[in-house]
């Protein structure tokens, strides 16, 4: 034995791999980037090597910040390293952009009532270590 | 398809078995399904299995021609039984044993899984704290909901209709009859899912042998299960991804799949199996398969359809929620349609001649469906 077990785990922070490394060193400027087809127009957030519409057109692209709350879950119940945060809000957001991600919801009330299905969100940063992570926040109605 | 499934059976104890690692419940599943067929280890020439079919083959002194690993999660075990039917027709096995076991409550002998942040998950939704399963599988359930003007009772009324079933089914992990009001007053793990709305989490196994009417046993033709269609699918790794996150994409390219296959139409369908790691899920699947318009499943499950008595029974051993689950539950549902066929159910549904078992996995990222029949 040459390790001791930590009291506490640590936060799991991605590592990037080749394919994913623009994604993560995006968020490291505090820009979020996805996949985007230049044939067809769909993206992404994860890289692919061809689209499924057939195109190898395929490269990185600024996204607004901006999306809808598609769906989402109030953890009570987490992994131990992240009962403290407990409860908070896993959602799945629609960018603006098509492209949909898990993330969390931060700055609201971890309820029901603050949580309505295509509300606007905009985008924060989470800090974990050295790495930032993409989470978005309830945002103003857009005038009508 | 002209398969067979000619031996069926789970092993004797669920729930609670510390005294039985992975290995051992599979090789106890494998033996029993074996000694339901009628048949000697000798006998048997491929083996499937998502935990290590070469091992279990060992174990069971099986010398394989055959082997399939598939793993996609809990619907693992339906595809094995879709491919060991093309197997059988191509002559590449004459009979396969399939077996499941997971020691998912004692962890006896599993496999660890640590965590690898290089991984799709592990980059893109585990540094959010998604990883428990009903972190992960639910994120599309309240967009289904929203979008069907439905909310959380319909989740408590697919609990309350299967714990009908589960409190006949002496073998069943939970058998207390629960009211709505109940099930929304029971603990959040992750709202809009309490406690009775996620599956339990059990050790146990179990085991199929799939032949052809060539190579059944001929004591066991009479009450040999038909494997009539068979379909699968997969959508992308990520659940936020997946391209229809209200319904399921996978599962209904397997359901067409499957039912052009067998010919059967929607209306033939006697019994039902949806893999129930949370209660959205038996809505959803419904509807993938056909057997309701999108939207309507919660109104089938609200008047009691699904219930005992009712013209859909679905989940009929009280399913992952009720019966058993060990991580993998895919298993288990042909099980109980295997048994409702040969009319042996402890819950039995009239005169079932055919049974619709659909199964995810992956997170909901993968489904496979088997539609099954006895003459
Ligand atoms: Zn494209």
């Amino acid at each position: 034995m040459t390790t001791t077990a930590t009291a506490t785990e640590p936060y799991p922070v991605p590592r990037p791999t080749p394919e994913t490394r623009p994604y993560w060193d995006a968020t490291a400027r505090h820009e979020l980037v996805h996949h985007r087809c230049a044939s067809c127009g769909s993206g992404t957030q994860h890289p692919r090597a061809i689209c499924g519409c057939g195109s190898t057109a395929l490269s990185w692209a600024l996204c607004s910040g901006r999306g809808r709350l598609h769906s989402y879950v109030i953890v009570h119940r987490p992994e131990p390293v992240f009962a403290a945060e407990a409860p908070f809000v896993l959602a799945v957001v629609e960018l603006d952009e098509g492209v949909r991600m898990t993330t969390r919801i931060v700055e609201v009330d971890p309820v029901p009532e603050a949580l309505r299905l295509d509300m606007p969100v905009e985008l924060r940063w989470l800090e974990r270590g050295s790495v930032s992570l993409p989470v978005f926040a309830p945002s103003p109605e857009p005038a009508a | 398809m002209s398969a067979l499934i000619v031996g069926a059976a789970e092993t004797d104890a669920l729930g609670r078995n510390p005294d039985q690692s992975v290995l051992g419940l599979n090789v106890e599943g494998g033996l029993r399904a074996l000694a339901d067929a009628g048949l000697e280890p000798g006998q048997i020439d491929g083996v499937a299995g998502a935990y290590s079919p070469h091992g279990v083959a060992h174990a069971l002194g099986i010398t394989p021609r055959w082997v399939d690993t598939t793993n996609v999660g809990g619907c693992s075990f339906l595809m094995h039984v879709r491919h060991a039917a093309a197997a059988i027709a191509a002559g590449h096995a004459t009979r396969v044993l399939i077996t499941h076991g997971e020691s998912g409550r004692s962890r006896i002998g599993t496999v660890p899984r640590p965590r690898d942040p290089q991984s799709w998950t592990g980059q893109f939704e585990e540094p959010y704290g998604a990883k428990p399963p009903y972190t992960r599988f639910t994120l599309p359930a309240m967009r289904y909901l929203h979008d069907h003007g439905l909310d959380e009772v319909a989740l408590a009324e697919v609990v309350v209709a299967q714990r009908r079933w589960s409190a006949r089914v002496p073998r069943a992990g939970r058998r207390d009859l629960l009211s709505v009001e109940e099930v929304l007053a029971a603990p959040s793990l992750a709202w809009p899912f309490r406690v009775p709305m996620v599956c339990m989490l059990t050790d146990g196994g179990g085991g199929l042998v799939v032949t052809s009417a060539e190579h059944a046993p001929a004591a066991q033709r009479a009450r040999a299960v038909h494997v009539l269609g068979t379909g699968e699918g997969a959508d992308p790794l990520l659940v936020a991804q997946v391209p229809d996150p209200a319904g399921s994409s996978a599962a209904r390219r397997a359901a067409d799949d499957a039912f052009a296959e067998s010919g059967l139409t929607r209306a033939e369908v006697d019994h039902v199996m949806v893999y129930d790691a949370f209660a959205h899920l038996p809505l959803i699947g419904l509807e993938n398969l056909g057997l309701a318009p999108p939207g309507k499943a919660a109104e089938l499950v609200g008047a009691g359809e699904t219930s005992p008595g009712g013209s859909l029974p679905l989940n009929t051993n009280g399913g992952g929620l009720a019966y058993t689950h060990t991580g993998m539950y895919g298993m288990f549902a042909i099980q109980e349609a295997v048994r409702q066929l040969r009319h042996e159910a402890p819950a039995q549904v009239p005169g079932a001649r055919t049974s619709a078992v659909l199964g995810f996995g992956g997170m909901f990222t993968a489904a496979a469906v088997l539609l099954l029949g006895r003459d």
